[in-house]
């Protein structure tokens, strides 16, 4: 990775747009920046870090929170307000299987007041890389430069101070050591590992499940048994029901073959019997009222009417025989009255023959049939009237209240006889009511084991229910013990994976620790000023003490360096670790030089800046790299820039040059370079 | 004449035939021995009276004709009348033949009330279908 450009805008005190030209050359790796205390080196050297990185720039476990309030104490201020918006952005190459691709990436940020707006834009080649979504890109930047490992390239007097405090007390060194070397990684996985087996171990518990799974499935089998005979009673009962119903058929068609339909008559009959039987009684009550009354004579019709003739006539004849003889009395009583004669004048003689013949003249003329009466002197004048009229009645009214009357009984008796026939077809009691109250009995059964049924079925789908739920819970139960068994497999594996994370682990630090030892060897022999004094450093493996070897086979600890060779030691090892971590980035290290004697800058000025990579850059103050130093290095320099600080206008404004230079009026802002 | 006789006995055979008749009607014998006596009235020939033995039962005259003993007896005097016959002298006689005559033939043609009817002279029904039709 070659840096080529960064370009700056409102970004601490770099105000407005700052593009400064970082390309150097594999001859010229160096890019120098001078700039006094506050000038805004630092603020380069976080802005490289914060466009690569952002949040991770500053560390793995950086709150939003405290990114963005980083973030908004770098936002320009003006004479007149802060800036709202600030950008970083770095142009570099990179090459990859041997092509080199030109990136660029930018990131900008808005101050929305509460919060900080994010964006980032990172170009390939001019183009938006099309295999990534926007995503992806901040990823796609951890890939190209790992902060981890930035942290070896990017480094600071700090870090250099920091390590070498840590190479001189063990326990910091150690971590610090594996951190640097890539190994805290594995060291974590290590604990996280170890973190989740137990956590696994814990959720497992598989015995209990058994045993749980064991109690569910005895439940289930048990209410499956219980389903089981549900259904075969409900089998049964249909089995009995359907026998029934066989049975009440057959019942119901021999009662009927028995005349059962009869039987339900055979109440309606009776009674229909004994109506007819009481109409019939009365009608032959009324029967005999007449054959006791005038009937008999009703049988003698011309007898009786001979009768009434008879009696009629001689009846009339009587009265005429008399009358007769009252009107013969009378004319005698008158024809023997002498007043009569007296006043005619008659003679006496004459007399008694007019009186004679007037008495012969009438008894001829009422002369009568003077037969004596054969009937009617029998019967008095009431007798004979009552003699006709009963034989009217006899010959006239009987005859037709007779054949009414027997019209009647004829038609009673006849539905008597069919009523009679049908109670006589209407089975016999006996035989019937066995049927009936067998028949009774099947249709009670027949009810209750209907009802039963309804029941079974209700308590079937019930059982179901409870069947189709334990079966849930005891496949719920197998898939938490298979879950749990998996966890515990998991764990297992879990284990295996740390006891080959371990190996793995010792092995990788042994090995790098060996690449480690020659390279750190190398390179501390390089910028010590006892350089010819040493021979190597070794590292134990063990607990990583490192041991200095002299030339004379002497060894001396490394906690016995000085406060300066420390950070000559710790340069060395940042510079061995990045060798070995085989990541071509460049050096980017700020103010580097702080606490070191002058035989050790002259080294790192004349060993590690010009050697330590294909591009170094560098942020110093006049102090640290000054005239003399700036000489020897200037061979090596592609750029040099001065960062000044206007305190009336309140910005940084880089200028090409360092701070000594040949040519003082050569010195031009960049602004009046790039303008 | 009419009061010759109180006592009337009849034929043995009648005397049976009128049990059997009352079981069938439900009628005491004297009614029946009125019926007996009209339906044999209405019979063209005259009974034969020494047919008849007396070993019957007997009656008392009132019991067997009733309030309408006159009409009874006028009918046997006109029926001896228009035969010729004495009807004082052969009263009783063809009295309790009538009788004896008449209980065989009802009893020949009655076996229950209904029959009743079909002892009436078709003349009469006949008067009667006509008056109906």
């Amino acid at each position: 990775m070659r840096i080529n450009k960064l370009i700056i805008t409102d970004f601490g005190p770099y105000r407005g747009r700052n593009e400064i030209e970082l390309s150097s050359t594999e001859d010229s790796p160096i890019v120098l920046f001078g700039g006094k205390n506050g000038a805004g080196k630092t603020t380069l050297f976080e802005a490289i870090g914060f466009c690569l990185h952002g949040k991770s720039s500053l560390g793995r476990r950086t709150a939003r929170k405290d990114y963005e309030q980083a973030i908004r104490s770098k936002l320009h201020e003006y004479p007149d307000g802060k800036a709202d918006t600030a950008a970083v952005r770095l142009e570099f190459e990179y090459s990859h299987m041997g092509e080199v691709d030109h990136y660029s990436v930018e990131r900008s940020w808005r101050d929305r007041g509460k919060s900080i707006v994010e964006d980032l834009k990172v170009r390939r080649n001019g183009e938006i890389p099309s295999e990534l979504n926007e995503d992806q890109w901040q990823d796609f930047l951890k890939e190209l430069v790992p902060p981890g490992v930035s942290q070896l390239f990017f480094f600071d007097g700090e870090k250099i101070q920091e390590l070498a405090s840590a190479v001189e007390s063990d326990a910091d060194f150690e971590d610090s050591m594996y951190s640097l070397l890539g190994l805290d990684l594995i060291e974590r996985l290590d604990t996280d590992l170890s973190i989740y087996i137990s956590q696994k171990l814990e959720e497992s518990g598989v015995e209990g499940i058994k045993d749980e799974i064991q109690e569910l499935q005895n439940q289930r089998d048990e209410i499956e048994q219980e389903f089981e005979d549900l259904k075969q009673e409900r089998e049964e009962k249909e089995q009995r029901l359907a026998e029934l119903e066989d049975e009440i058929d057959n019942k119901e068609s021999k009662i009927a073959q028995e005349g059962g339909s009869y039987a339900d008559k055979r109440e309606e009959l009776k009674e229909r019997r004994a109506e007819l039987n009481a109409s019939i009684e009365q009608l032959e009550d009324q029967i005999r009222d007449l054959a006791e009354g005038a009937y008999p004579f009703t049988l003698a019709p011309d007898l009786c009417e001979s009768v009434v003739d008879r009696l009629k006539t001689e009846t009339e004849r009587q009265n005429r025989a008399t009358a007769r003889n009252e009107l013969t009395d009378e004319l005698d009583d008158v024809l023997g009255d002498e007043d009569v004669w007296e006043e005619m004048n008659m003679p006496e003689d004459q007399v008694g023959q007019l009186s004679d013949r007037i008495q012969d003249k009438l008894k001829s003329r009422l002369e009568i049939e003077d037969e004596d009466p054969e009937l009617a002197h029998q019967f008095s004048e009431a007798q004979r009237q009552e003699i006709y009229s009963l034989t009217d009645r006899a010959l006239n009214d009987v005859p037709d209240q007779l054949a009414d009357l027997t019209e009647s009984l004829e038609d009673k008796t006849r539905e008597l006889q069919e009523v009679e026939s049908g109670l006589n077809k209407a089975p016999d009691q006996e035989v019937i009511s066995p049927l009936i109250d067998d028949l009774n009995e099947l249709t009670e059964e027949k009810g209750a084991i209907k009802s039963r049924l309804e029941e079974l079925e209700e308590e079937i789908s019930t059982a179901q229910t409870r069947l189709e739920r334990k079966e849930n819970e005891v496949e719920n139960k197998l898939e938490q013990k298979s879950r749990v068994e998996d966890v515990s497999e998991r764990a297992d594996l879990a284990s295996d994976v740390r006891n080959a994370v371990k190996d793995f682990r010792e092995e990788l630090a042994k090995k790098k620790l060996r690449k480690l030892e020659s390279k750190l060897s190398e390179r501390y022999i390089t910028l010590s000023n006892k350089g010819d004094f040493y021979d190597k450093i070794e590292i134990n493996e063990e607990n990583l003490d490192i041991t200095i070897k002299t030339i004379h086979g002497n060894s001396k600890p490394h906690t016995e360096l000085s406060a300066g060779e420390r950070q000559i030691f710790a340069t060395s090892l940042l510079w061995a670790l990045a060798e070995i971590s085989d990541r071509p980035l460049p050096f980017i290290v700020d103010t580097p030089l702080g606490r070191l004697d002058n035989d050790h800058r002259d080294n790192l000025i004349t060993h590690f800046f010009p050697e330590a990579a294909h591009q170094v850059i560098i942020f110093s103050t006049d102090t640290e790299i000054d005239d003399h130093q700036y000489q020897k290095l200037e061979g090596y320099i592609s750029q040099a820039y001065r960062l000044e600080y206007d305190e009336e206008e309140g910005k940084t404004v880089p200028s090409e040059g360092y701070f000594w230079t040949e040519d003082d009026e050569d010195q031009r802002s960049l602004g009046e370079i790039t303008s | 004449m009419s009061q010759k006789f109180n006592r009337i006995t009849i034929d043995s055979d009648a005397t049976n035939q009128l049990k059997m008749l009352k079981a069938n009607t439900g009628m005491t014998p004297n009614y029946l021995g009125r019926i007996g006596f009209c339906y044999s009235l209405n019979e063209p020939r005259p009974p034969n009276p020494q047919q008849y033995d007396t070993d019957g039962q007997t009656f008392n005259r009132y019991t067997l004709l009733g309030e309408h003993d006159t009409l009874y007896m006028a009918l046997l005097k006109e029926r001896l009348i228009q035969e010729g016959k004495d009807p004082e002298e052969d009263l009783y006689e063809e009295f309790v033949a009538h009788l004896n005559r008449g209980v065989e033939r009802v009893a020949g043609n009655v076996s229950d009330l209904s029959d009743f009817y079909d002892l009436v002279p078709g003349e009469i029904k006949g008067l009667e279908a006509q008056q109906e039709g």
